[in-house]
Parts: C-alpha cells; structure tokens; sequence
C-alpha cells in the first residue's frame, strides 16, 4: 500500500460538498429522525412499565434497576440505524456508481475518507446527545411518581449519558468502516449486525472456557460505561471495567475505520 | 469567459500499462494530446478506451508508465474540475439527489462560484428538470447533467466517455457541436467512442485502439484514404480484435472495457 506518510489530510471544501450530499437524501432525515424516535419511545415506555410493575417485582429486579441505564434500553434499535447509515452514506457510492464522480471531484481519497467520517459523526453526536437527554429526562419523569427517579448529580448520570451519545455515535462510524472495507450494502450491514448483536450468543457459547469475549463485545463495553452502579449477578463476569471499556471501543475504532482506509485507498471498481 | 490557462501538453499518456490478473489491458500505450484539438478514442468494446480514460483521471492506477494532465497526475491537481471536466460511463448522481444537489455539491468540493451551476444548467438545457429528484430522469437527461458537471469547472481540458450514449439523434448532433466548439475555443478535448458516424464528422484526430494497444493515430481523412470509407478502414484495423470476425485460435483481447 502507498500511502503518504502522516495523517490523512482533509480539506474544509470536501467536508462540504459531502455535507451538501447527505443532506440532499430524503432517506438521511427519515432514518434519523425514525431511529432516535423509537430509541426515545422505547425507553420511556420501559420506565412506564417499571414503574407501573414495581412492587410486584422481585427484589433481585428492583435491586438490579437502574434509572439511567434502564432508560437507555431502546437505543439498540438506535444503533442499528445509525451503524447502517454509517455503512449506507460508504456504500451507496459504490451501489449507484457515483463513486467514480466523487473521486473525480476529490481525487486525494484519504480526503475524502476522512470528509465523509467528519460528517457522520458531527451529526450523530449532537442528534444523539439531544434524544439521550431527552430519553433520560422523560424517562425519569415517569419514575417520579414512585420516587425511583435519578437526578443529574446523582454519581454516574453524567457520564453513563455522555457515554451513551458516545456510543451512538462510535457504532455510527463503525458502521461507515465497514461499508468502506465491504464495498457492499448487504455484506456490511450483515458484518455490523453480527458485530453488534451477534457476536453475543458466540461468546455465551464458550463461557465454560472464557468470559473474554463476552468482555469484548460492544452491547457489554456499552453497559460498563453507562451503568450507574455497578453490574451485579452473573452478569457482571460479562462487564469490563469501565477503563477497559474505553480501550476496547478505541481498539474497535482504530481496526475498522483502518481497515476501511486501506480499502477506501484501493482502486474503485 | 476567463482565458484558458496555458498548457503545454495537457494530456500526455507515457507507455501506459495495466493488468487485471493474468489480463493485459492496456500495453504500452503512449499518445499526447495538444491544445485546441478534438481528438477520437476510437474502439471496438473491450479494447480499453475507459481504462485509459480511467487512469487519465486517476480512477485505476496504472501498473506501469504514467497519466498526466495539465502538466501533472490527476491526483495531485488542487481543484481538478477546473482543470479537467469528464463524464464517465454510467451513472454520476446519486437517483435520490436533485440534479442541483449534485451540482452543488461539485461546486463545493472544488471552490466553483456557485452561479456557475445556473449556467451549465442552462446551457445543457436542464433548468426545468434541475430540482427533480435524477432517478426520475430520462437516459438523456442523465447524459446532459453528466456534461453540465463536466462543463461546471471552466476546464481547459475535458475528458468524455462515450458522450452520445443514450442520447436521441437530435441530441448527438447537438453533442457535436458542444464538443466542437469547446475544441474551437482552445480547449483540448477527448472523447470516446465506438460510434462512428461522430468520429468522421467531428475529430481532427483519431486514435484507435484495440487489444489495449494503439493501432493508428491519424487525421480521419488520413485514416480513410486506402479504405473506400471509414468504417472500411476501421473493421480493417480492429478486425484482429474483434469478437465477430476473429478466428477461433486468435486470443481474445482481455477482459475490462
């Protein structure tokens, strides 16, 4: 591989031009919008259903809930649609050919590389900090009237939503990654799939061996960071540490958004 | 309109090679281009006219020799649209994108004035189409906004991949006479073509490949002479290579187009 030494340069202009473009699909907005919403709906509704059932709990569920992480629950659905849009705004140049006219304009492609991962992430990180906020704050005035509700200086709440909105968008660019190595729709929206939710019954399987992989998997790394106390029960074998966590999403950023440059650099078909 | 910069050799192709496999494409290709002058790439399918052209913009990556335009790699020119403008085979925008949109966002990836937009859009005819969504395009509106992204830079250089492809024989006349009068105002321009009838009327110069090698460089005038026409002279050349007429011990010329 040729690659010039140093960091991938990007210039102010292509950030535009893919601003111009992403923003110029229907199917962008109907995406976002549709995936922050359920994400939003869901975990309010979780924090209904608690509230509404909470004395007749079990106290091994009342002592495992956590308002602020439980309030998160329906931003899987979030990541599965963000992570395909990542993969999406990489493969749909390929889909429709429009590669060819987007190198032309923007020949360096580690510019364009790299313009197009500044777009998705400084959209999905304020969209996702705004519906995790917004997730949080309803989700707590529905556990109000029990007195179960968090507050912002409660240890930990600050951090598990900022990890949240990390999360959201870490999967987003993850997604983009692939699409750049995958070149295809359909393989890359299967391979963020099985990173994000099928790698965990693989690693279930071989917890009479190791719980290692289950330390890997994101959904786990994602709970060590947003969870407000810590992960009890048999799960807690499953959880990082928090700091190991944080390793762990950056090892996942560096292999992927990694191996999507090494390919992004290849010829386009 | 600003005057053209000065280009000494705005398209030179250097023993140009490339290999797909155990495919040779293109072999030892080598041609220059000079200002001013319309030239034809002339070839059956498959002979590697958009290969070549795919290197000249930095699309492949030769296996050996060198592209140049403008003096340099493709890859290294600053605002490359106001350089060089092509049209490529296939589709260029997204069927979900406004034909503006995609304008737009060439402007913006290369520092284009953005009124140029609403002159290429009037100039190809477009402006009435212009915040349509281009999958409800027609072929031939597609082939037009391909030319308005070509045109949008000012380039004094344009590269054009079958240009004429889908459009009606009204329109392949009006092409004609956009290309000719691009080449007229000093621009050098490249077009390629398996259509002969565009060839004899428009080229000053014809370069003809097949097999991925140059098989003449000439005037049509030039080419015809020995032939009782054109086309004679053409199936003459390129019979070699041919997928109709070559016998079945001749090795087929590879692969990619």
């Amino acid at each position: 591989m040729r690659r010039t030494p140093g960091l991938p340069r990007v210039s102010g202009s292509a950030v535009r031009a893919e601003v111009v473009k992403v923003f110029g699909l229907r199917s962008t907005w109907a995406l976002l919008l549709t995936a922050n919403f359920v994400g939003l709906v869901i975990g309010v509704m979780t924090l209904h259903s608690v509230a509404a059932s909470w004395f007749s709990l079990s106290s091994a569920d009342r002592m495992g809930f956590d308002p602020t992480a439980d309030a998160l629950t329906g931003f899987q659905f979030t990541q599965l649609a963000l992570g395909a849009w990542g993969a999406l705004v990489a493969t749909g140049e390929y889909a429709h050919g429009t590669i060819s006219s987007t190198l032309t304009a923007v020949p360096r492609r580690g510019n364009v590389y790299v313009a197009k991962l500044v777009v998705l992430a400084s959209v999905s990180a304020p969209l996702s900090l705004i519906t995790v906020v917004a997730t949080w704050t309803l989700g707590q005035t529905a556990l109000r009237g029990q007195g179960l509700d968090a507050s912002w200086d409660d240890p930990g709440v600050v951090r598990a939503l900022v990890s949240a909105t990390l999360v959201l968008t870490v999967v987003t660019v993850l997604g983009y990654g692939l699409g750049a190595l995958l070149r295809h729709t359909a393989l890359a929206l299967s391979a963020m799939v099985a990173v994000l939710f099928l790698a965990w019954p693989a690693a279930r399987a071989i917890e009479s061996i190791t719980y290692l992989p289950d330390r890997w998997l994101i959904a786990n790394a994602a709970d060590a960071l947003v969870s407000t106390h810590p992960v009890t029960g048999p799960n807690a074998l499953r959880t990082p540490t928090p700091g190991a966590a944080v390793l762990e999403i950056v090892v996942y950023l560096v292999v992927i958004l990694g191996l999507g440059a090494w390919r992004f650099h290849r010829d386009p078909p | 309109m600003p005057s053209l910069p000065d280009v000494q050799d705005p398209v030179v192709v250097d023993r140009v090679g490339k290999t797909y496999g155990p495919h040779r494409v293109i072999d030892e290709l080598s041609f220059r281009l000079r200002p001013g002058e319309l030239t034809c790439l002339l070839g059956p399918n498959g002979a590697g006219k958009t290969t070549v052209i795919r290197m000249l913009l930095g699309l492949t990556t030769p296996t050996e020799g060198e592209c140049l335009v403008g003096g340099t790699t493709y890859r290294a020119l600053a605002r490359p649209l106001t350089w060089v403008g092509s049209l490529l085979d296939g589709p260029a925008a997204h069927p979900g994108r406004t034909g503006r949109r995609h304008l737009r966002a060439l402007a913006a990836s290369n520092g284009i004035d953005s009124r140029r937009i609403r002159v290429v859009l009037e100039q190809l005819d477009l402006t009435g189409a212009a915040d349509q969504r281009v999958g409800e395009y027609s072929l031939g509106m597609r082939q037009r906004l391909g030319l308005a992204a070509a045109l949008l830079g000012e380039p004094p250089i344009l590269i054009l991949d079958e240009p004429g492809n889908g459009l009606d024989p009204a329109a392949q006349a009006w092409l004609r006479q956009v290309v000719r009068g691009q080449a007229d105002t000093g621009r050098t321009v490249l077009l390629s073509t398996h259509l002969l009838s565009e060839v004899a009327v428009t080229a000053d110069r014809v370069l003809v490949i097949a097999g991925g090698r140059l098989l003449a460089d000439a005037t049509p005038d030039e080419l015809t002479s020995g032939s009782s026409s054109l086309e004679g002279a053409y199936l003459r050349l390129t019979s070699p290579f041919s997928t109709h007429s070559a016998p079945p011990d001749q090795p087929q010329p590879g692969g990619l187009q």
